[in-house]
């Protein structure tokens, strides 16, 4: 994964990110040993302590555990977990971020769902015909 | 945390052997002076000849002082060299302070009296054997053409205590020009001054304090205190300057 | 237990003040970048840490101790700039076993590889290397030393932009296998901001910014909008502005802003981006607040 230096986001947030979806798809399994603050600053060619910054949130959010001598570990929750977060912050975000665009370019209420219902139909046919093949 | 810790003497060793490996153009100097010294003495210093109607006398005399005159001038432009600013840099690439660094240059200047010494002596013993083949054998006359070896060793170890004391006062007067430029003209008046007044007591007397030691050993003595007091005053002189880079 | 550490510490020149009155410390093993303009003082800063320089007032402490004329200091030390003078007859080869001579933690082999891996002739002489060959061989040095407190000034100096990339990695990969304290001064911000910990910003001879680099990267925000909504902001917060068009304006400012005011100005039409950190330090040591377009604004 590349970082990208001119986002909005802080670089230790999108490694806290990247760890989430490693986990989320499993690359990461529960009660495994995550990557050090070394081993990922040799991967993202970043310094130790802004890799451990990224950790420290995943471990403030309760996604990993610290067993102490041995390292930072994958919490038994975790997959769980982040799935929750994200559901309150991203979608939430991307759900006030809509309306506030919707809202600017003068699009009411009753537009804005049947977009959204028409998106999801839209997906879901996309989704059957892949499971077709 | 580990730090190094070194003692002054083992890092102005370390200095020293750096110096030697990397002033080698220094040396090539040297080498350079004597052939030319060499060259020039093989035209006789001091000739006469003189004639009647029966017999024509005529007599060079060569003698092997310019080679030492130029190892001399040598040795000084060495040791101001020394305290030039560029030389005065490269002693801090790696690890120095201002009194192991001194040492190190203090080895430096003894080691170069030592060589500048040897190979002026050889140089002269060089020349005679030029001057050998060259003329006629009957015609040379042996009275120093073959020195003994204590002469020999005398006049190596002389060269070699004459050389220490001028590259020490060499290395201070360096020294001196780098606090206060107005030294450069300062000191050379100073000297051609203390030239010219030759003829005052005091001043021949300390001359011929050096010139007319008849002992070695004492002559040695001497020249080690006299070099000691100056690499002292240069010394001082130092703690003054700052180490730019 | 800081490594570095400065206690209104200046150095002047006649009449010029190199440094004035700068105060901090360097914690222990970390990776701190020292930035500033041309003639802010950094190389004189680190001459005094090097202990090159006396102080003309102030103190100056590495290892708890002054490094001026200090042979324990220097042996722990080591300082790389772009003027590292060699003597003219060795080889590199002959240097780096020099090298080995001086410092206890030398790593000869490693220090091989690298000058292997950069393409340098070990027989040839320092003098007759390029400018970017010279800067290359001096910066294998300092990390190969493996000082407890390694100095970098402006070491990239006519490096082309592969061989910096592959510097930066090298300083960090040895720094995560050794650490160690590191101080590296450059311009190029932009390019090593994500393998420093720390930064010190220094304007004029005095501090500007001491602080991770994290914090430095939100320390402030951009805001561009109307000129309306933006004349709202007091211009002691503003770090710089600019104007585009007939109404609109770019400004940088400290961004104390909690969520409800962001949010407020989102609403007004306001969009924010993050300032870049390198952007943020020209800002914070230029002379005015308009940068070089005052010169051609008319008044």
């Amino acid at each position: 994964m590349n970082l990208n230096t001119n986002s909005l986001k802080p670089i230790y947030v999108q490694i806290a990110e990247w760890l989430e979806a490693e986990i989320l798809n499993a690359n990461l399994k529960e009660e495994e040993r995550i990557y050090s603050q070394y081993q990922l600053a040799d991967m993202f060619n970043i310094n130790p302590a802004t890799a451990a910054k990224g950790l420290n949130i995943l471990a403030d959010n309760n996604i990993v555990y610290k067993k102490r001598g041995l390292g930072m570990f994958v919490s038994t929750n975790a997959r769980n977990l982040i799935l929750e977060d994200r559901k309150n912050q991203v979608l939430k975000q991307m759900v006030s971020d809509l309306v506030l665009e919707a809202d600017r370019l003068e699009v009411d209420e009753k537009q804005l769902i049947g977009m959204i219902r028409q998106r999801i139909k839209h997906s879901r046919r996309n989704n059957n015909e892949c499971c077709k093949l | 945390m580990y730090l190094t810790e070194n003692s002054i003497l083992s890092v102005a060793m370390k200095q020293y052997r750096y110096k030697l490996r990397s002033y080698l153009e220094l040396f090539s100097g040297l080498f350079i002076m004597q052939i030319l010294g060499l060259v020039l003495s093989l035209g006789a210093v001091s000739s006469y000849s003189s004639s009647s109607n029966i017999l024509r006398v005529s007599v060079m005399n060569y003698h092997s002082s310019i080679i030492m005159i130029f190892t001399f001038m040598w040795i000084f432009a060495l040791s101001i060299i020394l305290t030039t600013r560029q030389y005065r840099n490269l002693n801090y690439t790696f690890v120095a302070n201002r009194l192991s660094s001194l040492t190190s240059d203090i080895g430096f200047i003894l080691t170069s009296c030592i060589l500048g010494g040897l190979t002026a002596s050889l140089h002269g013993m060089l020349l005679r054997v030029i001057i050998y083949f060259s003329v006629d054998n009957g015609e040379l006359l042996p009275s120093m053409f073959k020195p003994s070896p204590s002469i020999l060793f005398t006049g190596i170890t002389a060269a070699i205590l004459y050389m220490m004391i001028i590259g020490a006062v060499g290395y201070l007067f360096g020294l001196l020009v780098q606090t206060n430029k107005l030294f450069a003209v300062l000191i050379p008046a100073l000297f051609f001054a203390a030239i010219r007044m030759y003829i005052d007591p005091y001043i021949t007397d300390a001359v011929e304090f050096y010139i007319k030691e008849s002992s070695l050993t004492l002559f040695a003595g001497k020249v080690i205190v006299t070099v000691f007091v100056f690499f002292l005053f240069s010394m001082i002189t130092s703690t003054r300057m700052e180490v730019r880079r | 237990m800081s490594v570095v550490s400065c206690e209104n510490l200046s150095k002047a020149y006649n009449n010029f003040s190199a440094v004035k009155n700068l105060s901090f410390d360097l914690g222990e093993n970390k990776i701190t970048g020292l930035i500033g303009r041309n003639g802010a003082g950094k190389t004189t800063l680190l001459k005094l840490i090097a202990g090159f320089l006396r102080p003309t007032s102030g103190a100056v402490k590495v290892f708890s101790q002054n490094p001026f004329d200090n042979i324990t200091v220097s042996s722990n030390i080591i300082f790389i700039d772009d003027n590292m003078n060699f003597p003219v007859s060795l080889t590199l080869s002959e240097i780096l076993d020099s090298a080995g001579m001086f410092y206890k933690n030398w790593d000869d082999k490693f220090a091989r590889k690298l000058i292997s891996y950069f393409s340098l002739d070990l027989s040839q002489s320092h003098f007759g290397l390029s400018k970017g060959m010279k800067s290359t061989f001096n910066v294998i040095i300092g990390i190969a030393t493996r000082c407890p407190l390694t100095l970098f000034d402006e070491p990239t100096t006519g490096m082309d932009s592969a061989v910096r990339k592959d510097f930066y990695r090298a300083l960090l990969k040895d720094y995560v296998e050794h650490p160690r304290t590191f101080i590296l001064s450059s311009h190029l911000l932009n390019e090593i901001d994500d393998i420093l910990e720390d930064v010190l910003l220094i304007k004029d001879g005095t501090k500007a910014l001491h602080l991770p680099v994290l914090d430095l990267k939100e320390y402030a925000i951009g805001l561009r909008g109307s000129q309306d909504v933006l004349k709202d902001f007091s211009s002691k917060d503003i770090i710089h502005e600019e104007s585009f068009g007939s109404d609109s304006s770019y400004i940088v400012v400290k961004n104390q802003f909690s969520q409800t005011k962001l949010e407020q100005l989102k609403a007004s039409g306001v969009s924010m981006t993050s300032v870049a950190s390198d952007d943020l330090c020209n800002y914070l040591t230029a002379k005015t607040k308009g940068g070089i377009d005052d010169v051609f604004n008319r008044e």
